[in-house]
């Protein structure tokens, strides 16, 4: 945790549009360590494009965004906030030709793991993806491939994780899997920050909640 | 410390491993490649006439072609799955993954080259083996690689993929292909001595400044 500050996400006066739409309009908040914060709203409030510029992949128009202390101008810092982040977007970002142990190792390797086998073990077992270790993730069902996913995003069991309606795809055994494992994180002083449009997922794994309005023309 | 390198083979392993599973790259850029010489064999009355005067643009262009349609589907994948936004949010630098899509991209061209290479001294019955030719095509690999690696990913978020792939591609690799057709046209006569030095450095030098420049600019075209 930083030293000199509880914030571990802050954004100011965000602002995003694309093109004549003006998606995030002078948008700013905080997340503390620790918190679960849930964002809400209807299709095409702004809700995937906070995440993004939360998570690097978007820069807005205007605005700033820190991270843990640091910023995603610089790009050592840019690296330092990735190492120490976790990421699930709406779409799974994994290989599809690969099976779900190749990605998990893959992406180990990468995050410069170390216990690689143990880790991959701990989190398939957490999220009940053992049996599918060895498939394909082309052959899984969206929903195994949402925990898979999942999986991937826990690797380097994340200061924050950043998660994209986690909940989707999945069946109820899914949804009370992932709603377990952001509660788990909670309790050990990590931070959650995701989107949903489930109430009763909101309810379940928030302890702070932000409503979008959408989006308006320019 | 981090080993950048241990994470720039990781990535190209990867992109092996699922080639080595779908084919799909190899197999488009090596059949076209054939495709393509074969159709200038058969249509050609006298295949021996075809060494000197377009036996390069013949190997060349079956190269640039069937590369250009390679790298359409070799990038289409990683767009349509979102695994490059994966690798963007993973604590690496651009240039890395910009290294790793270039090498992976120049093992398959180098593969496809020497089909074209073999079958082209067949069926045109040209002495094209020599080893200056050999480094001038490494050079030119590198070069085509890297351009297109760029390219490729702006080319795999349009709906054109194909034609903006070309559009963007060809112009800028008009010195790469100048300087690697005079040198096959020069070993495919024997003159390889003549020029030789002149083209090499035109090749060096377009690949440093491309490889810098496109380093420079990659982590800004993967921002959305």
């Amino acid at each position: 945790m930083e030293a000199n500050s509880k914030k571990i996400l802050s954004l100011k006066k965000i602002f995003k549009s694309y093109e004549a739409n003006v998606v995030i309009d002078n948008f700013s908040f905080d997340i503390d360590y620790g918190e679960s914060v849930g964002i809400f709203g209807k299709n095409g409030s702004g809700k995937s494009t906070i995440l993004k510029i939360c998570c690097g992949l978007l820069q807005p128009d205007s605005g700033s965004i820190s991270v843990m202390g640091k910023s995603f101008s610089s790009s050592e810092e840019s690296l330092q906030i990735k190492s120490r982040m976790g990421v699930m977007l709406h779409d799974d970002m994994i290989y599809p030709q690969l099976t779900v142990k190749e990605n998990l190792v893959f992406y180990s390797k990468i995050l410069g793991i170390k216990n690689t086998t143990e880790n991959i073990q701990k989190i398939s077992s957490l999220l009940d993806i053992d049996k599918y270790m060895n498939v394909q993730v082309i052959k899984l069902s969206n929903g195994n491939k949402r925990r898979a996913s999942l999986g991937k995003s826990l690797l380097n069991d994340p200061e924050i994780l950043i998660a994209d309606e986690p909940e989707s795809n999945l069946d109820d055994k899914g949804k009370e899997i992932v709603s377990k494992v952001l509660s788990n994180r909670r309790k050990r002083g990590l931070t959650n920050f995701f989107s949903t449009h489930s109430k009763d997922f909101l309810k379940e794994c928030s302890t702070k909640t932000i409503k979008l309005n959408g989006a308006t023309k320019l | 410390m981090i080993n950048w390198f241990k994470i720039l083979l990781t990535l190209i392993k990867k992109d092996l491993k699922i080639e080595i599973k779908t084919k799909e790259t190899t197999v488009t850029l090596c059949l076209f490649a054939i495709v393509i010489v074969t159709v200038f064999a058969l249509t050609t009355e006298n295949n021996s006439l075809i060494n000197q005067s377009f036996g390069a643009g013949i190997i060349w262009s079956s190269v640039i072609f069937a590369g250009s349609i390679a790298m359409v589907k070799f990038f289409h994948h990683e767009e349509q799955n979102k695994t490059l936004q994966s690798l963007m949010v993973m604590p690496i630098p651009s240039e890395i993954i910009l290294f790793s899509k270039s090498i992976t991209f120049f093992i398959f061209v180098s593969i496809s080259e020497i089909i074209i290479f073999l079958i082209s001294s067949v069926l045109f019955n040209l002495n094209i083996f020599s080893l200056k030719l050999f480094v001038a095509s490494l050079i030119f690999n590198i070069g085509y690689s890297v351009v297109g690696s760029f390219f490729g990913i702006i080319a795999s978020k349009s709906s054109s993929k194909e034609i903006l792939l070309t559009m963007l591609l060809i112009p800028i690799i008009i010195p790469l292909l100048m300087f690697i057709i005079a040198i096959t046209n020069d070993a495919l006569t024997s003159n390889l001595e003549d020029n030789f030095q002149t083209w090499l450095s035109v090749g060096i030098s377009f690949d440093i400044i491309f490889i810098t420049v496109m380093s420079f600019l990659f982590g800004k075209i993967l921002e959305e």
